[in-house]
């Protein structure tokens, strides 16, 4: 232990006692001194610009007002975070949820997923009862107030027993000029028969970075369905695995991301089929603006025990200039020998046929890409399910084809 | 007062002349027939009317007199001649993934009735609207909802753009060889279409290499297009004879004075 923490590592140990070294917490803490941040010699990190984080010095930074709230949320059960923090005060009731409150431990992904483990205020989880049909969406919303080079962490934990249903509306929102490093952990568990779409709207401004694990864990015949929105952010992160330890389960991912100038987002998924007969289905699209940069990269796992495993990956993206940049990495590991597994990327521009053909019926040049964008987006999209939903992803496809 | 008049207009693709010197003058009310071999040029004509980026136009010009203001055509950009009232039905109509048949015409429908100052329509009547015109090019309309075009068989295609031109309600309206690849049936409902759409104040051209869609349509005048240029004009009787002798006949008058 001789060599001096960096300013970042410094905070986190601060904030660890500050939230009174919890044990889980430390030993998070302890695992991300021991690996330390990744760099670009990872090989699942080696499209990013880390340095930068790795070098912050976290700041208070100054407090802006809140960033305005989705207007669908209004009656419906949620969970504010405000910086890292339960914001009591802008959440429903505690009589709401108190009484599938839990102790809300995550098994990080990253070091980034450690690092929010280790400096989260609390840690926080609600464990659906078995059979539980939750009516409306839960809502879990991060909200990022603070000016300068500031660092948060959040964790939550959600486990849905036997049979239960809910859709998960997962919202990173920020105020005008929040920035720094934000950083997330999240664990979803689905008992047997389990049912759980998750949507998440990554829509932060662009001096924060974003970087996010969430772990999955699906047990027989349960339902997995993610749908993920990344709009903002300098630099935004997402790893996901699902570990799938039931038969029949089914496992859909799906996003649509947006990087534009300057922008870089990254996707890296781990699809883990340990049981046989189970289907899964992913869908990732990109739309690239300027020198934008999408990462996507699928691993998908079939033990060997995961006979008649039926899985698809595709990975699409649009490029709109000639600066953007699109690293798309598909990896299937096959054990077993029964199975039907496909996957296949491809990389395009916009039609010229199908721009004129739009034109040559009055429609000027600027609306005919958007709706070309929307007609490549539309899939993914239509996955959102409810319209207030499938309202404010168009809403984010719109401000992105008009920038 | 000429509708479209179209004068001496040369126009090449990668630098290769294709239209060499086509004089045309269309005056409301008339359907005109461009008739002529593959690869002389009259598709490429169509294509330059409705502003298609891979042609360049090298001389000539197109005045177009919509409500008898002169326009001078080829300073528009695509959207802005569509907007004016120019339609092209395409020889291959293309797919659109993702964008259904109804938002596409909506989209296009409420362009043209912003630029000709007309209010936009409610969604109920719009919709009203598009099931009616469907019915005129006997349509089905579960085909409304479907992506533009994709999965459309051609005989579809083909219909769907004459649905698009009863919605839009073109002032001229060039039909690149619509009834290429029509089964009987199809041919007779996208002919049904356009003559129900004839008016005293619009003006077809209809491009086509067999005489039998014009056993539908009886057009006014009839041009044969030869090596980029019309070369000889008549009535309705010049298709027949074209049907009946082919355009050899007509090729060693290319030659001489026009």
């Amino acid at each position: 232990m001789s060599a001096p923490l960096s300013p970042l590592f410094e905070a986190a140990a601060a904030r660890l006692a500050d939230g009174g070294n919890r044990p889980e917490a430390a030993a998070a803490l302890a695992r991300l001194l021991a690996t330390g941040l990744p760099t670009r010699r990872d090989e699942d990190w080696r499209y990013l610009q880390l340095a930068p984080l790795a070098a912050l010095a976290p700041e208070a930074g100054i407090e802006a007002p809140l960033p305005a709230l989705p207007d669908h949320l209004d009656g419906e059960l949620r969970l504010v975070f405000v910086d890292g923090q339960l914001a009591t005060a802008l959440s429903s009731p505690e009589s709401a949820w108190a009484a599938w409150r839990h102790d809300g431990a995550v098994a990080p992904l990253t070091a980034f997923g450690e690092l929010a483990a280790a400096i989260a205020p609390a840690a926080f989880g609600l464990a659906l009862p078995a059979g539980l049909q939750l009516a409306g969406p839960l809502h879990l919303l991060f909200l990022h107030t603070r000016s300068g080079a500031t660092l948060s962490g959040a964790t939550f934990a959600l486990s849905l027993g036997r049979g239960a249903e809910a859709t998960l509306v997962e919202s990173h929102l920020s105020s005008e000029g929040a920035g720094g490093l934000a950083t997330v952990a999240i664990d979803l568990t689905l008992a047997d028969g389990a049912a759980l779409t998750h949507v998440k709207f990554q829509e932060l401004g662009r001096s924060l970075s974003h970087l996010a694990d969430t772990r999955i864990t699906s047990g027989r015949d349960a339902r997995y369905k993610s749908v993920s929105l990344t709009g903002g952010a300098l630099l935004s992160r997402d790893t996901l695995a699902v570990t799938v330890n039931g038969t029949g389960a089914h496992t859909e991912l799906q996003a649509l991301f947006l990087p534009g100038e300057g922008q870089t987002h990254d996707h890296h998924t781990a699809l883990d089929q340990r049981q046989p007969d189970c289907t899964a289905r992913q869908v990732y699209k990109s739309i690239l603006r300027g020198n934008g940069h999408a990462i996507f990269n699928g691993k998908v796992f079939v033990r060997q025990a995961a006979q008649r495993t039926n899985a698809d990956q595709s990975s699409k993206s649009l490029l709109l200039d000639k600066r953007c940049r699109v690293d798309a990495k598909p990896q299937l590991e096959i054990f077993a020998d029964d199975v039907r597994c496909t996957h296949g990327a491809t990389v395009g521009q916009l039609d010229k046929a199908e721009l004129f053909y739009l034109m040559s019926r009055a429609i000027p040049r600027q609306r005919a890409e958007e709706l070309l964008l929307h007609g490549f987006a539309v899939d993914i999209l239509n996955e959102l399910g409810h319209p207030a939903l499938l309202e404010r992803g168009l809403a984010l496809l719109t401000r992105f084809s008009e920038a | 007062m000429n509708l479209l008049h179209i004068k001496n207009l040369t126009a090449s693709i990668d630098g290769k002349e294709i239209l060499r010197g086509v004089n045309l003058e269309v005056k409301p009310g008339e359907v005109h027939a461009i008739m002529g071999p593959n690869g002389s040029g009259k598709s490429t004509l169509s294509k330059v009317i409705a502003g298609h980026p891979d042609y360049e136009v090298t001389g000539g010009e197109v005045i177009y007199s919509p409500q008898f203001r002169p326009k001078d055509l080829l300073e528009m950009e695509p959207f802005e001649r569509a907007r004016e009232g120019i339609f092209l039905a395409f020889q291959y109509p293309v797919e659109l993934p993702g964008i259904s048949n109804e938002l596409f015409l909506r989209a296009s429908f409420d362009e043209i009735c912003r630029a000709q100052e007309v209010p936009l329509l409610s969604d109920a009547d719009f919709h009203a609207l598009l099931l009616e015109k469907a019915k005129l090019v006997e349509m089905d309309p579960s085909f409304l909802s479907r992506p533009v075009n994709l999965g459309f068989s051609g005989g579809e295609k083909k219909r769907n753009e004459i649905l698009q031109m009863a919605m839009l309600q073109p002032r001229v309206a060039f039909l690149d060889e619509t009834d290429s690849g029509l089964d009987i049936d199809s041919l007779r409902q996208v002919a049904g279409g356009v003559n129900k759409l004839r008016s005293s104040s619009n003006a077809f051209v209809i491009i086509t290499h067999y005489q039998r869609l014009l056993n539908y349509i009886t057009p006014d005048v009839v041009h044969v297009f030869w090596n980029g240029q019309i070369i000889k004009s008549g009535g309705r009787e010049l298709a027949l004879e074209l049907e009946e002798k082919g355009y050899d006949w007509l090729k060693p008058e290319a030659q001489g004075p026009a």
